[in-house]
């Protein structure tokens, strides 16, 4: 029976409170003794205090900059590529909200037009003081259907645009796509 | 930081204080705005969630909090304070406005605060700098660049997406300590690498008096100062 114990990761018990009584794991109704209670140094009441204070102390949480960073880490991760990093952060920094309408927008395009290319970019215009982001969509074949399909979708985002201070245009440069 | 560099890599610094006051009430951030509105002019509120674990009868549960702030914006925005019950932060924005600045702009906001309510209790004070550097030739060896950094096998060189290194450091027995993150953007590209250097000074054990804030204020910003010098090799300072 010795060799059935299996020894759950502390941190896994601490999380998810594993008392014998209730573990239907698997395991459990395969009649295997989970060990968690029979370690000595488990105690909830201390552990996660003790984790939390000495392996992973609470840091200085009221930055800006490293919630756009994660932000646009994600994007990156949905398979966006964002151009300018620096200049859409600091966009992002002065207009924080657009970041639910970011996620929104990627989901709007890649609904419709599922497979494309999206390039996150923020466009300056050279003469007067205007920034605004866009959502560049490229395509390996711009027919009509892209062009009425692109209309649709921007047609959804700008509609949650109305209460925002910033603003993101979708659009395409009908470039080559690599 | 003392050294003054023309192109400095800090993207953002933060100073934040957490604290508990009985004679908190909602008008103090409209007299605290009162107070800095000639250097932070632009008001903004905000809703953040904070998420953490609580013990309630022998069980750890999840639970997430929403607590409104009121941001101060400078009027280049470069700047900012974040007000909320138990917290004053003090934020400063690429380019950097030099310590002595920064300093003053979070001698101003906390000493006002101080001025319209009692600090029973300082829980937490943070000094964090942000650093964001491209190396421009992502074939190049961090060792040129850093002497902190992770050791990376050769073989394994050609695979890497990300990583991200974290130490912990101790200061005055234990009463301050220093987190210092080192990782590598995600969106590093083959010609360019970004790496993100953060360097979190806090004070880990309570207390200091309020009349020291500022001494304990200066003695992170020198350390934080060293462990960045220290972190960067002569041919990085170059960049800067």
């Amino acid at each position: 029976m010795e060799n059935n114990v299996i020894r759950t990761p502390l941190l896994e018990n601490q999380l998810f409170n594993f008392p014998e009584e209730k573990s239907k794991t698997s395991e459990a109704r395969k009649g295997i003794k989970i060990a968690s209670r029979s370690l000595p140094f488990y105690d909830s009441s201390t552990y996660m205090q003790s984790f939390q204070r000495q392996i992973w102390p609470s840091s200085t949480k009221s930055t800006l900059t490293d919630k756009i960073y994660s932000f646009i880490s994600n994007v990156i991760q949905m398979g966006v590529h964002v151009e300018e990093d620096k200049k859409v952060s600091n966009y992002l920094l002065n207009f924080p909200d657009m970041q639910w309408v970011i996620n929104i927008a990627i989901e709007v395009v890649k609904r419709y037009l599922p497979g494309v290319k999206l390039f996150l970019d923020l466009y300056q215009d050279p003469e007067i003081e205007d920034k605004f982001l866009v959502l560049y969509v490229r395509t390996t074949n711009y027919n009509r259907d892209f062009i009425e399909k692109l209309r649709k979708a921007e047609e959804e985002v700008i509609k949650l645009l109305v209460d925002k201070q910033g603003w993101i245009q979708i659009t395409s440069d009908f470039r080559e796509v690599r | 930081m003392k050294k003054k560099y023309k192109n400095s890599p800090i993207e953002e610094a933060v100073c934040e204080f957490r604290f508990t006051s009985n004679s908190w009430d909602l008008t103090v951030p409209g007299l605290l705005y009162e107070m800095i509105k000639e250097e932070f002019p632009i008001k903004e509120q905000r809703t953040i969630q904070e998420f953490g674990f609580g013990q309630v009868q022998g069980s750890i549960q999840q639970h997430v909090r929403n607590t409104e702030l009121i941001l101060f914006f400078s009027e280049d925005r470069k700047m900012t304070v974040q007000l909320g019950p138990g917290l004053l932060a003090v934020n400063v924005f690429k380019p950097y406005p030099t310590w002595s600045v920064f300093r003053q702009k979070i001698e101003k906001a906390w000493n006002s605060l101080c001025s319209l309510i009692k600090i029973d209790r300082i829980q937490r004070i943070g000094l964090r700098y942000i650093n964001n550097i491209d190396i421009p030739d992502s074939r190049d060896e961090l060792g040129n660049y850093f002497r902190l950094y992770p050791f990376i096998p050769s073989e394994f060189r050609q695979n890497i997406i990300s990583f991200n290194t974290t130490v912990i450091f101790s200061y005055f027995e234990g009463r301050d300590q220093c987190r210092v993150q080192f990782l590598r953007s995600p969106n590093s590209t083959d010609s360019k690498t970004k790496i993100i250097l953060d360097i979190d000074y806090f004070l880990a054990k309570e207390p200091v008096d309020p009349s020291e804030v500022f001494t304990w204020i200066e003695e992170a910003h020198d350390n934080i100062e060293s462990i960045f010098e220290a972190s960067i090799t002569e041919h990085l300072r170059k960049m800067f």
